[in-house]
């Protein structure tokens, strides 16, 4: 058969993100990949540079809905960073919290695409119900479900009580049943296990020198995680990244199976372990000089830097989202694979357009 | 966070440095100083973070580091479209196309925007 090429995306029914991949097949074979991305970029870093800095916690929050509170917290950081502002302990617990609820909703969201790619729609709308519980949470501990809003410089600006607290363990009691009886279909199950082991495989090797994060990276064995440089209270809550070394979509699958029980733990222990006192600090003057941060998101590394010049604008923000460098690592793991196989392949990255072209 | 300044031509041993070291390129960040750009190179260097810096000239040429980390590749086109920085020798260079379409502004990161008249919307 000869060599053709066709265009996959930017709309298909597996992948609500507008990418398109020009692939070259033959025989059934993918041979060759190129990415066309730029659907949606939105000029956020140019808006960012007119907003003045203390406003761009909203900006930023609005790169991404799914990890909108990790943005925004990345972001504060970031200037933190370069006023030498001293977050509260209360706010970093707080900030544990909400990150890890993120990735939770996140994960089972993304279990859910995995599941609706094969044809799973009840196994789909189960993750998705699960889903449904944290997002009530999210709701109830800062008035959102989608955009929080709660992460401000200097701290946060909504506080859990007791009451609260009490309320939230109740909700994890019910959710944890739930997520038991969706994830063993995820391990076990041969349709799933057919279409995602040794598809897709990707060298750990590779994977470093491609520059892949998060469960692209920790899928094939690389044990880096930025939750490790002990950001917000991550340092005090005794963190272990979550590892698998096969490196193919069963791998990436796996990993995010072991971070969803991971996250619910340290939701847990944070909200064991949340100190008394204030949950923010009050912030005065202008960021004057430069910072780098990483945070982990959901879908691996976040990366922001800011450029402040005593003014209340920032001189440059940039924001280098995990997909943006896992997209190499994506067209490292489509050569040699069937056609049948891409849309699962590049759902196991769990690709985000909205956060890659901000 | 260590930042090291290094020459355009000294750019790629620096890299290749850094990379014998198992460090990994996190990504680049182009700054526009009205005189010439500063492009930053964050590499991730366990546990921390490393700076490369590099001044160029707005009429130079600097030369791509993808040859050397081919996940530079998205990062440089980018940097390419949004300062009109001229990187050489991209591994997979889109053209002015990876982000902005034929409508978009030319350049839109740069604190001055020429006026080249070459379509585009402000």
């Amino acid at each position: 058969m000869p060599r053709m090429t066709f265009p996959f995306g930017p709309q298909h029914p597996v992948l609500p993100e507008a990418i398109q991949l020009k692939l070259t097949v033959e025989d059934e074979r993918v041979v060759e990949v190129l990415p066309a991305i730029g659907y949606m970029h939105r000029g956020i870093e140019k808006a960012a540079e007119k907003n003045p800095y203390i406003n761009n916690v909203f900006l930023c929050e609005r790169i991404c809905g799914i990890c909108s509170f990790i943005h925004g917290m990345a972001y504060c950081q970031t200037i933190e960073e370069i006023m030498e502002v001293k977050v509260p302990p209360r706010a970093e617990y707080l900030r544990v919290i909400w990150s890890e609820l993120s990735r939770l909703h996140s994960h089972l969201l993304w279990l859910g695409l995995l599941a609706d790619s094969f044809g799973f729609e009840s196994l789909f709308m189960q993750c998705w119900r699960a889903r449904e519980i944290v997002l009530d949470m999210l709701e109830m501990t800062t008035g959102q479900r989608v955009i929080q809003s709660t992460c401000v410089i200097g701290g946060v600006r909504r506080d859990i009580d007791a009451e609260q607290a009490a309320r939230m363990r109740e909700m994890l009691k019910t959710l944890k049943p739930q997520i038991d009886a969706v994830i063993p279909v995820f391990k076990h199950d041969y349709t799933i296990k057919s279409r995602t082991v040794g598809r897709g495989v990707l060298p750990k090797d590779q994977a470093w020198k491609l520059g892949a994060v998060g469960p692209t990276l920790r899928g094939s064995g690389g044990a880096w995680d930025a939750r490790l440089t002990g950001y917000a209270a991550y340092g005090e809550l005794g963190f272990e990244p979550m590892v698998e070394t096969d490196g193919d979509s069963y791998a990436r699958t796996q990993v995010r199976v072991r971070e969803t029980y991971q996250a619910y733990e340290l939701v847990l222990k944070a909200l064991d372990r949340l100190p008394e006192g204030e949950t923010k600090v009050k912030v005065k003057g202008f960021p004057n000089g430069e910072a780098a941060i990483r945070v982990e998101q959901p879908r691996g590394e976040l990366f922001y830097y800011a450029l402040g010049d005593g003014t209340s604008h920032l001189e440059r923000l940039k924001v280098r989202t995990p997909t943006f460098v896992n997209i190499p690592a994506l067209l490292t793991m489509l050569p040699g694979c069937e056609i049948a196989d891409v849309p699962v392949i590049v759902l196991s990255i769990d690709p985000c357009m909205s956060c890659t072209e901000r | 966070m260590e930042t090291i300044s290094v020459g355009k031509g000294e750019l790629g041993l620096a890299v290749q440095r850094l990379l014998d070291e198992n460090s990994r390129l996190v990504t680049a960040v182009c700054l526009d100083q009205e005189e010439h750009f500063v492009v930053k190179y964050f590499f991730h260097k366990e546990p921390d973070l490393v700076c490369l810096a590099v001044k160029v000239g707005k009429d130079e040429e600097l030369p791509s580091i993808s040859g050397l980390h081919l996940n530079a590749a998205l990062i440089e086109n980018e940097m390419k479209e949004f300062f009109g920085i001229n990187i050489t020798g991209i591994a997979l260079d889109f053209g002015g196309r990876l982000l902005l379409s034929e409508e978009s502004p030319r350049a839109p990161l740069l604190k001055k925007r020429p006026e080249t008249g070459d379509g585009g919307i402000d």
